[in-house]
C-alpha cells in the first residue's frame, strides 16, 4: 500500500516536471541527440528521452551494456586512433576534449592534471608541463579542431614521461 | 661356498619403503589437504561457516556483529550463480563446502562463464586466509584484466551527489563509490555505481512501476571517475560530496574482489525506495567490515525508505571516514566566479557573450592584465556550462569566439588563485536534520471582521501539531540540503482549540513539492510547485467542509543579492473536490509571491502572499477570494532541533445572493519547536 502511494506521488510529481517529455517519447517525437562535441558526458549514458534520462541518471543510473568490466570512457566518442600503449591517454582526450581546451588555457585545473599523469607523467611534472602547453597553446591547443589532433598534439608537446 | 650379502639390498629397499610411504603420505596430505572439505574438520568448517566473515560475504540479513544469539541465516542475494550450493541461500555450511569443494571445477558460471575459482576472488582470497586453503595455479584473464584497470587500488570513497533541480526522481540525491588509484589524482580514480537494469526503449510509465515494484535487476558498473564528474559535476550541476572510508589497501583490495563476484555471478533485483543504491552501497561496505554492521549502527539502516543523504548519516566522521571533501557543481562554480567580478567587468561579460563576433577589444578594454583573468575565467567557465545545456551543440560562432578567448586567455598566464571559501550554508548531507519530523505550536486567533451568523471561526488559543515523513521544507534551515528546495511526503496536521476544547485534523498532506530555481540569462529554468492534500476545504468556517484538494503552478525566482536568497512569484490552479465528490469541484485561480533569505546558518526568514480567487462556483454562497500574507521565522537550535515562529492574515471574501461580504479577517500568531528523527 505504502508503495502503491508513494508510487502515486512520484507519477504525478514526475508528470508535472516532465510532462512535456514524456509526452513527446510517448509519441514517438523524441529530439535526437545532435551531438557535434562533447562526448562521454552525461546525457549520452541514455539516449535523449529527459524524462527517463533524468530519472536513470539521476538516482537508478542505467547501466549500459549488460556486461561487467571497465568502461573504456569513449561512449559515444570521437574514435580516434591510438597504440596500445596510449590507450588511456587517447581516452582521457577524447572524452575530455572541450574541457581540456578550457583549463589549459588557464594553465591548470583537475583535467589538466588528469591528462597529463594520464602520459605517465607523475605529479610533481604536471605544473610544468601545463605551463609549457599553456605556453604554446596557439600551436598545440587552439589548432587542434577535434579529439584526435588534439591528441597527437599533446603527445608530441609532453611526450612520455613514464 | 660363498654367501650373497643383500644387507646393502635390504638397507636401500627399506629406506625406499620408508621413502615410499613418506611419498604417499605427502601426495596425499598435499592433494587431499589443500583441496577437499574432508581434510579440514568438520569442527572447523561448522566454526567458520558461522563466522562473521564468511556470512558477511555470503550477504546474511540476519547477521549483526553484535548478535550474540544464533540465528538462521538467510543471503540477501536472490540467485544467479552466486550459490554454489542448492542450499546456500539458507545453509552457509553448504556453501562453505561447496565452495571448497568447487576449487578445480571446470563447470562456466555466471557473466563472463568463468571457472569458480576465477568468479569468487573473494571467497578463495578469503579461504586461503583463514583456513589455508592452497591456491590452485589456474590464470584468470578476465579477473587479471579487470583488476588492472584500477591501476594499484589504494582507498575507497563514498560519493553522495546532492539532488538534482526540477527532477522528482532524483530529488533525493545519489549514492555511488570510487575506489583510488596509486596515482592520487581524481580524475584517474574508477567510480562503481549500482543501478537498475532498464532496457533503451522502456515507456516512463513502466519504468516507473517496475522501479518502484523490482521489476529490474540491479547491477553494478565501474567506469573511469571522469565520466562520473561530468554526469553529476558538469551536465547536471550538481555537487559531489565525497567520504574516505576508514579502509586499508587490503581491504580496498578485497572490496573489487568482492564486488567482481557480486556482479559476475549474482543476480538481484532494484527497488526505488528500499532495496536501492543507497542500500546496496552500505551493505557492500558492512560485508569488507563486518564489525560496522551492529544492531544499532549498521551502515544500511533506515526507517521506511533508504535516502541516499540518510545512509550517508550512518558513517561516522571519525571512526569510518577519513576525511570529506567537496567537488562543486558546475553552475555554482560559474556562480562565484561571476561574484568576483565588479559591475562594469559582468557588463563586459554580457557584453561579449551578446555579440555577433569573436572580438576581443571589449574584454582588452579592461586595464589591469589580472582582472581581463578574471573575466576570462569566468567567461570559460560560462563556455562549459552552455555546452552542458546544449548538449554539446556548438555554432561555427560559438567555437570561434571561444577560441578566441581561450587563446587570449593562454597569452596572459596562469594567473591569480581563487581561493574557495567555506559557506555558511552547504549541502553536505550529513549536516542536515534528520527526515522524519515531529513539531507543535501553541498559537491565538484573533478576529477582527467576521460574518459571525456565517462563520464559525472564533478568537481563542490552539495547539498545532504536524507528523511528517521525508523530506525537507521551505521554512527548514537549509543546512545540508539544496537552498529552496521543499519535498514533503505523506504527513499529517492537525489543531486543538483550547475554549472549545475541540480537536480538528487540519491536513494529510500526500505531496507537496516546490522547486525554486533561480530564473538567469544564461540559465533561464522556470520554478514550479506541486501539491496533493486532503484538507480543510477554503470555506471550512461555513460549512466545516473538507476537501481532496491540490495546487500545480509555475513562476519565476530570482537570487537578490546573494545566492542565500530567493525572490519568487507563482501563477497556477487550485482544485478542490469537496468532501472528495468529483461533482463538486472547485477550481481557483492562485497566485502568490514571496520571499525567502537563509540569514545566517541558523536563522531563516520568509515572506509570503497569496491570492486564490474562484472561477467555477455558482453556488449561491461561495468564496470569492481568498488573501493570505504569511511570515514565517526559524531558528536552528541543534542539528534535529529548530524552533518555529508564524504569523498569518488571512481574509476570505464571499459572493452570498450576488452580494459581496468579507466573511473573515484574521491574523494568527504561533509558535513552537519542530524535532527530527530517523
Amino acid at each position: 500500500m505504502k508503495k502503491l502511494l508513494l508510487c502515486s506521488m512520484i507519477v504525478a510529481a514526475a508528470s508535472v516536471s516532465q510532462a512535456k517529455e514524456a509526452m513527446e517519447y510517448l509519441t514517438g517525437k523524441v529530439a535526437k541527440a545532435d551531438v557535434i562535441d562533447g562526448c562521454g558526458l552525461g546525457w549520452q549514458v541514455t539516449d535523449s528521452r529527459t524524462f527517463i534520462g533524468t530519472t536513470t541518471r539521476g538516482t537508478t543510473n542505467m547501466t549500459v551494456p549488460a556486461t561487467f568490466g571497465m568502461t573504456s570512457g569513449t561512449l559515444g566518442c570521437e574514435k580516434i586512433q591510438f597504440a596500445k600503449n596510449d590507450e588511456k591517454a587517447a581516452t582521457f582526450v577524447s572524452t575530455n576534449f572541450q574541457t581540456l581546451k578550457a583549463e589549459l588555457a588557464e594553465g591548470q585545473g583537475e583535467y589538466v592534471t588528469g591528462m597529463i599523469q594520464s602520459f605517465g607523467c607523475s605529479a610533481e611534472q604536471v605544473q610544468n608541463i601545463s605551463n609549457k602547453i599553456q605556453g604554446n597553446y596557439k600551436s598545440v591547443v587552439a589548432p587542434a579542431q577535434n579529439a584526435q589532433q588534439l591528441f597527437l598534439n599533446l603527445k608530441k608537446e609532453i611526450g612520455f614521461c613514464g | 661356498m660363498t654367501s650373497i650379502d643383500f644387507s646393502g639390498g635390504f638397507v636401500i629397499v627399506s629406506n625406499l619403503m620408508k621413502y615410499f610411504w613418506f611419498l604417499q603420505l605427502f601426495v596425499l596430505i598435499t592433494t587431499r589437504c589443500a583441496y577437499s572439505a574432508e581434510n579440514i574438520s568438520e569442527a572447523k568448517l561448522n566454526q567458520f561457516a558461522q563466522s562473521a566473515k564468511w556470512l558477511s560475504l555470503l550477504h546474511d540479513k540476519n547477521f549483526y556483529a553484535d548478535n550474540v544469539l544464533p540465528h538462521q541465516y538467510t543471503s540477501e542475494i536472490a540467485g544467479g550463480d552466486f550459490f554454489l550450493s542448492e542450499q546456500g541461500k539458507t545453509n552457509s555450511l553448504a556453501e562453505l563446502k561447496a565452495t571448497i569443494e568447487s576449487i578445480n571445477s571446470e563447470k562456466r558460471i555466471g557473466l563472463g562463464q568463468q571457472r569458480p575459482f576465477c568468479a569468487f576472488r573473494a571467497r578463495y582470497h578469503l579461504l586461503q586466509q583463514e583456513l589455508g586453503l592452497e591456491m590452485p595455479a589456474i590464470k584468470c584473464e578476465k579477473w587479471d584484466l579487470f583488476i588492472k584497470g584500477f591501476n594499484d587500488p589504494q582507498k575507497l570513497s563514498l560519493i553522495f551527489s546532492s539532488a538534482y533541480p526540477n527532477s522528482p526522481a532524483s530529488m533525493f540525491g545519489h549514492l555511488f563509490l570510487k575506489v583510488s588509484s596509486k596515482l592520487n589524482t581524481d580524475l584517474l580514480d574508477t567510480g562503481i555505481n549500482y543501478a537498475a537494469q532498464v532496457p533503451q526503449d522502456e515507456n516512463g510509465l513502466a519504468f516507473l512501476v517496475f522501479g518502484i515494484f523490482g521489476g529490474y535487476e540491479g547491477h553494478w558498473s565501474v567506469q573511469p571517475y571522469y565520466e562520473k564528474l561530468n554526469e553529476y559535476v558538469k551536465s547536471e550541476s550538481r555537487d559531489l560530496w565525497e567520504y574516505e572510508l576508514k579502509l586499508t589497501k587490503e581491504e580496498v583490495y578485497f572490496f573489487i574482489e568482492h564486488l567482481w563476484e557480486l556482479e559476475t555471478t549474482g543476480v538481484n533485483y532494484y527497488y526505488f525506495f528500499d532495496d536501492n543504491c543507497a542500500y546496496r552501497i552500505a551493505r557492500i561496505i558492512e560485508v569488507i567490515k563486518p564489525e560496522w554492521r551492529t544492531q544499532s549502527k549498521s551502515l544500511a539502516r533506515y526507517t521506511i525508505n533508504a535516502i541516499p543523504g540518510e545512509i550517508v548519516k550512518n558513517f561516522e566522521i571519525g571512526t569510518q571516514v577519513n576525511r570529506v571533501s567537496h567537488k562543486q557543481a558546475l553552475r555554482k562554480k560559474l556562480n562565484l566566479r561571476l561574484q568576483m567580478l565588479t559591475l562594469d567587468e559582468k557588463n563586459i561579460f554580457n557584453d561579449y557573450n551578446k555579440q555577433e563576433n569573436s572580438d576581443l577589444l571589449l574584454i582588452k578594454s579592461i586595464k589591469v592584465k589580472d582582472r581581463q583573468i578574471h573575466v576570462l575565467n569566468a567567461l570559460n567557465v560560462y563556455i562549459d556550462y552552455i555546452r552542458q545545456k546544449r548538449k554539446g551543440k556548438l555554432t561555427d560562432l560559438d567555437r570561434a569566439k571561444w577560441t578566441e578567448v581561450q587563446s587570449y586567455r593562454a597569452e596572459l598566464g596562469v594567473g591569480p588563485r581563487v581561493e574557495l571559501n567555506q559557506d555558511f550554508i552547504t549541502n553536505q548531507p550529513d549536516r542536515g536534520h534528520d527526515s522524519y519530523g515531529f513539531g507543535f505550536q501553541v498559537g491565538q486567533i484573533f478576529l477582527f471582521n467576521t460574518q459571525q451568523q456565517l462563520s464559525h471561526t472564533e478568537s481563542g488559543a490552539f495547539l498545532d501539531y504536524t507528523l511528517r515523513s521525508p523530506y525537507h521544507d521551505l521554512k527548514n534551515i537549509d543546512q545540508g540540503f539544496d537552498e529552496f528546495s521543499q519535498i514533503l511526503f505523506p504527513a499529517i496536521d492537525g489543531r486543538y482549540l483550547f475554549e472549545k476544547k475541540k480537536h480538528q485534523l487540519t491536513r494529510l498532506n500526500a505531496v507537496d513539492i516546490k522547486s525554486l530555481v533561480p530564473y538567469t540569462n544564461f540559465d533561464p529554468q522556470i520554478s514550479w510547485m506541486l501539491n496533493a492534500k486532503y484538507e480543510q476545504s477554503l470555506l471550512n468556517d461555513v460549512h466545516n467542509d473538507y476537501a481532496i484538494s491540490s495546487d500545480l503552478a509555475a513562476g519565476l525566482s530570482s537570487n537578490v543579492n546573494s545566492e542565500h536568497n530567493i525572490l519568487y512569484g507563482f501563477l497556477g490552479l487550485r482544485n478542490e473536490f469537496l468532501n472528495a465528490r468529483l461533482n463538486d469541484q472547485k477550481i481557483f485561480l492562485f497566485s502568490s509571491v514571496g520571499y525567502i533569505q537563509n540569514i545566517n546558518e541558523l536563522m531563516k526568514i520568509s515572506f509570503n502572499f497569496k491570492y486564490l480567487k474562484s472561477l467555477n462556483d455558482t453556488n449561491s454562497l461561495f468564496l470569492e477570494s481568498f488573501n493570505q500574507f504569511e511570515q514565517d521565522l526559524t531558528y536552528s537550535i541543534h542539528r534535529n532541533f529548530e524552533w518555529r515562529e508564524s504569523f498569518k492574515i488571512d481574509q476570505k471574501k464571499i459572493k452570498y445572493h450576488d452580494q459581496t461580504f468579507v466573511l473573515l479577517d484574521n491574523y494568527v500568531i504561533s509558535t513552537g519547536p519542530v524535532f527530527y528523527f530517523r
